[in-house]
């Protein structure tokens, strides 16, 4: 297998959606696809190589319907005015789409049959309807005898297709406790809050102009959601976020967000041909299929899976990025993997700087491997869980 | 508080809990304002009674709601009032949409402008099938002004939006449902209990208010980006497409500025720019078009007169127009007979009435069998005149010939029935003199049909000297029965729209024997807005066939009418236009160039009378024509031809093309001004002669500052 290594990765800010509300996103009057296509070319300039030697475009997006449709990739080429000779393709792993686009890009060109390939990552929540919004509107018609046949009772569909329910459940499962998960989210707005006064994310933003509801244009490059200036008191004060009783709050949950992401993959031979300085190496990748009724869980079997084909122990991680779809994913998988707490999230998570579901994957290996670059550590590894019971995991080596 | 229940024009029911409100103010539930009023005061009544808990608005007859009372419209002429009125019914809409309580809309019929706009403000919409559904507001130089324009993009998308509002065209029922206009198509007579059984869904909060209110329904909104885009291209698209009217690129604009997070504030502009379009000379002849058109044959002469009903029509001659007029009666329900000389001449007829359904057919609106049915049932032929003999109307359309028609009429006259009405589609005989052999010449009439006959809109009835008042009625509403808009006219050489037609266009030989480049006078005359060039439509008709309709006027009108010596010269070339294959143009190659023939006849024409090459504005080649053209209509009042200018300018806009933007030749002589058109009639005058010579009339209107239209 050949080594492939990551020579680019860029992203837009992450805008707080408000599917009922989408006045108050930044991004609500901008599409996820346009969002995406500002970057592509960026990204391309920035990386110093030309879009026609892109043998692969593979984006992810976890509601690719209504507007968020791509034919089969083609529109992301064709909105960012790539030559049409760069093939595309979707992918649809829910939260796990782009890292899944990674793991695609890096199969092609660890078994020779591609040197460059892009991939991307997007999501509009305002924009798009989620959830039971999508069948309402008819753009998602799930196969209804899930819900209410006998042989398809033990899926437990309505806890299944509710993210916050299968939350919930792992909790109930674990000995965490709702302080235990504010305090996580505190962290992660104090953390993400820190990397945004020190610049950190400007390393990997594209600011964007957008028209705001007011008619003004705004320039957004920090992410909406972040607030540095929460508190312990005001999230504990949070009502439940889906049922009476719960500890899952919106304040320990990742918000919807909107957002695009891309990274250029490339053999480690092309990237020296060019003289490009990679940020890392993917050394391994992993999925696994867990219960989906608590599918906060996906991260620990994945990350096993890739560890052990990398031949790394957990204490080998200098840092890990955990998406925190919800605080009790990354308490979990902390736990369960035998994690030193402060080698994850180091930049504060999904919890404050927000999950767009499609863009999320990319957002979490580019950060993890601009985080080994910034403080020198040698391995990474970025996880996500996935409704419907899955988990994804990369592990990447810095480039020295 | 309980609400009022006795209205005028609204029936209220409350049932469990559920307010049907039945909207009946005929003939088609047109808001007008008190009707508007008294809508407003049910539903701000029943938001109030505790008693009522959902709304279920529908109507009776045909329609839900019609629209906007046009009137109202057309008489207010500031922007002020106007745009508090609309701006009042705006705001109930938006009343609505916020309101307490849900709202249903039972569609029952069909729900236009207004009525489509209450319809979407509404939480919940069925229709009964096969009703239509539009904003047709554009067709009369309107955009839609209560939120259509905000509203109906958020339920169909931007790009179904933009086709029925700059179109006009409505939708159907099952059309509306498959693009999320409409939530329900319900049997007619299920379609109250199904709107009342949506009610209790609310009620019951199965279905959520606040998720059902169309400002809220974000998702079918686009991005800034693809609205600048399609608005700009739509834009573009409309400004080439729709030459000289105004509202579709009003109604792309509210769309495109609009469609924002703040719907009243895009509605507040939506308003500001229907104000615009409804101040503007376009609307206000359109709707003087549309509201003249609904007048049209309206005749004080024939008020109180019961038409006869007519039952079986015999057609003579199955022709290009008598296979279009079989159209018309097999399509409007007529037991109909086609006569011809012969059986050739009848297959042929058969062949071409098959023909003209070929249209519809493509376009899937009728099927084959259909047709193949309705011609076994309704249609049979004969060489028999005599089968004519019960007929209660006989349409003839055979040769252009005195003898010939005097002659057939002459045997119908002596076995129809007396109240047979004869009727002639001649286009250039005079029909008194055809009717002098009948022993009761009151009976005939001229329906005069257009090529081609089932699609032209027109129908211009002639009144020959002796003609009843009862024929006259009885062929009013047999027009209406076959779709047609009747223009009543008296007899006379070319009666009103051809000889109108043919000076509109036939000043341009003038203006070409001066110098002025003929190409120029093509263009110019299109851009005004007219379908065709002078030239282009002589090749078309034939440029013999122009030249003796000419030489009639010359025979029967008097020196005025004298031929123009260049009509001579280019008649004399024997290039006929089209049917020779040259005609102005030469037609022989892959497109047409000019006529090598015609152009040396001009140029020496020009060379012999020492005239150079004229430069002159298109407004001056526009002004000499439609000075001409006023001219002749005001000659044709005086002569009694015609005397309504509203029906003479419906003529000339359904009959000839002219723009309907423009509302005819007499609106525009009223914009012009008499005494402007005077004076350029006396300046013509002197420069070509007496074809120009102002008419009395014009003269009379110049001084006293008089106009055509009296509103």
């Amino acid at each position: 297998m050949r080594e492939v290594v990551i020579a680019g990765y860029l992203r837009t800010a992450q805008s707080r959606s408000r599917p009922t509300d989408p006045s108050k996103d930044w991004f609500g009057r901008m599409r996820a696809d346009e969002l995406l296509a500002k970057v592509m070319p960026e990204l391309v300039k920035r990386s110093g190589i030309d879009a026609g030697e892109i043998d692969d475009f593979i984006v992810g997006c976890a509601q690719a319907v209504g507007e968020q449709v791509t034919f089969g990739g083609r529109f992301s080429i064709f909105m960012a005015n790539f030559p049409y000779t760069v093939p595309a393709k979707l992918v649809d792993q829910q939260c796990g789409s782009s890292m899944a686009a990674i793991h695609m890009g890096f199969l092609e060109i660890a078994t020779d049959n591609a040197d460059i390939v892009m991939v991307g990552g997007m999501e509009n929540m305002s924009r798009v309807p989620m959830g039971g919004a999508t069948t309402d509107s008819g753009l998602a018609a799930p196969n209804l005898a899930l819900f209410t046949a006998p042989e398809y009772r033990h899926w437990e569909m309505q806890t299944t297709m509710s993210m916050g329910l299968t939350a919930q459940k792992l909790l109930s499962q674990t000995d965490f406790t709702r302080e235990d998960m504010d305090k996580w989210a505190l962290r992660s707005h104090q953390l993400a809050e820190k990397a945004i006064q020190e610049g950190f994310f400007d390393g990997e933003i594209m600011p964007i102009e957008v028209e705001q509801a007011d008619g003004s244009i705004m320039t957004v490059k920090r992410d909406q959601a972040v607030r540095g200036d929460t508190t312990l008191e005001a999230l504990a004060r949070l009502k439940p976020a889906f049922n009476e009783g719960h500890q899952i709050t919106a304040g320990n949950s990742s918000p919807v967000n909107a957002a695009a992401s891309a990274m250029i993959l490339m053999s480690k031979e092309a990237a020296h041909a060019k003289g490009i300085k990679p940020l890392a190496t993917i050394r391994s990748i992993g999925f696994a299929g867990v219960n989906p009724t608590i599918m906060g869980v996906g991260p620990v079997p994945a990350s096993k899976k890739a560890l052990r084909k990398a031949g790394l122990e957990v204490q080998a991680i200098d840092f890990w990025e955990i998406n925190e779809a919800f605080c009790i994913v990354a308490l979990n998988c902390i736990k369960e993997l035998g994690i030193d707490p402060e080698k994850a999230n180091v930049m504060g998570g999904g919890t404050a700087i927000g999950h767009p579901m499609g863009a999320t994957g990319i957002r979490l290996v580019g950060t993890l491997a601009r985080v080994l670059q910034e403080k020198g550590g040698r391995y990474g590894c970025a996880n996500a869980c996935i409704g419907g019971g899955q988990g994804v995991a990369t592990v990447i080596e810095r480039t020295p | 508080m309980k609400m009022k229940r006795d209205f005028k024009m609204l029936k209220v029911e409350i049932q469990q809990g559920i307010a049907v409100l039945r909207m009946d103010n005929p003939p088609v539930n047109q808001l007008s304002e008190h009707f508007s009023g008294e809508i407003a005061e049910a539903i701000t009544g029943a938001f109030q009674d505790a008693e009522v808990k959902a709304i279920v608005l529908t109507g009776t007859g045909k329609n839900f709601i019609a629209g906007a009372d046009l009137k109202e419209i057309y008489r207010l002429k500031e922007k002020e009032p106007l745009f508090r009125k609309v701006k009042t019914a705006a705001d109930f809409l938006n009343q609505v949409e916020l309101g307490p309580k849900p709202v249903i809309a039972a569609i029952n019929g069909n729900a236009l402008g207004g009525g489509l706009e209450t319809a979407l403000a509404c939480h919940y919409r069925l229709a009964s099938k096969g009703v239509k559904l539009g904003l047709p507001e554009v067709q009369v130089g309107l955009i839609p002004g209560t939120g259509g324009t905000q509203r109906l993009p958020r339920l169909i998308g931007l790009v179904n939006a933009l086709e029925m509002i700059t179109t006009g065209n409505p939708v159907t029922a099952e059309k509306a449902e498959s693009r999320g206009l409409v939530d329900e198509v319900i049997e007619p007579e299920n379609l109250v209990p199904a709107a009342v059984a949506a009610a209790q869904r609310f009620i019951s909060r199965e279905i959520s208010l606040n998720s059902r209110r169309t400002r809220f329904k974000y998702n079918r909104l686009p991005s800034t980006g693809e609205l600048k885009a399609v608005a700009n291209s739509a834009k573009a698209t409309a400004v080439t497409k729709s030459k000289g009217y105004i509202a579709p690129v009003k109604a792309i604009e509210a769309m495109g500025k609009g469609l924002s997070f703040d719907i009243e504030a895009d509605i507040d502009r939506e308003i500001h720019l229907f104000c615009d379009c409804a101040l503007s000379d376009v609307a206000k002849n359109l709707i003087g078009t549309f509201l003249n058109t609904r007048a049209a044959g309206r005749l004080p002469r024939i008020e109180g007169i019961q038409p006869d009903k007519i039952k079986k029509v015999v057609m003579l001659g199955g022709g290009v127009m008598g296979s279009g007029i079989v159209h018309l009666l097999l399509t409007s329900g007529f037991d109909t007979v086609l006569w011809d000389i012969s059986q050739d001449a009848l297959q042929k007829g058969m062949a071409s009435i098959r023909k003209t359904f070929d249209y519809p057919i493509r376009k899937k609106m009728l099927k084959q069998t259909d047709l193949e049915s309705m011609i076994e049932k309704q249609l049979s032929t004969t060489t028999s005149l005599e089968d004519a003999k019960d007929a209660d109307l006989i349409i003839e359309a055979v040769l252009e010939d005195m003898k010939v028609k005097q002659e057939i009429w002459k045997k119908l006259d002596a076995f129809c029935k007396p109240e047979t009405i004869f009727a002639t589609n001649t286009s250039a005989l005079p029909i008194t003199e055809i009717a002098s052999v009948l022993t009761d010449p009151g009976r005939m009439i001229g329906l005069h049909f257009f090529n081609p006959a089932q699609r032209m809109q027109l129908l211009e009835i002639i009144c020959a000297a002796k003609t009843s008042d009862e024929t006259l009625a009885t062929s009013v509403a047999f027009a209406r029965t076959i779709r047609k808009t009747p223009i009543v006219v008296n007899d006379g050489p070319g009666f009103y729209l051809s000889r109108q037609l043919i000076t509109l266009l036939g000043g341009s030989v003038y203006l070409v024997a001066d110098g002025v480049d003929e190409n120029q006078i093509e263009m110019a005359v299109k851009d005004f807005g007219m379908p065709m060039g002078p030239a282009e439509l002589d090749d078309l008709t034939g440029i013999d066939i122009g030249y003796h309709v000419k030489k009639t006027f010359e025979q029967k009108l008097g020196d005025r009418y004298k031929i123009h010596p260049l009509t001579e010269l280019i008649y004399q070339t024997g290039c006929y236009g089209r049917k020779t294959g040259s005609g102005y143009m030469d037609y022989s190659g892959d497109r047409p160039v000019p006529n090598k023939k015609v152009v040396e006849v001009v140029q020496k024409y020009l060379r012999d009378n020492g005239i150079s090459p004229k430069q002159v504005s298109d407004q001056e080649i526009i002004d000499s024509m439609l000075a001409l053209a006023i001219n002749e209509a005001a000659l044709m009042i005086e002569e009694g031809v015609c005397d309504r200018p509203q029906d003479m300018d419906l003529a000339m806009i359904y009959g000839a093309g002219f723009p309907p933007y423009r509302g005819g030749i007499l609106r525009y002589a009223d914009k012009w001004g008499s005494a402007n058109v005077y004076e350029k009639l006396v300046e013509l005058e002197n420069r070509y002669g007496s074809r120009f010579k102002p008419a009395a009339l014009i003269k009379e209107m110049a001084n006293s500052g008089k106009k055509f239209y009296q509103d």
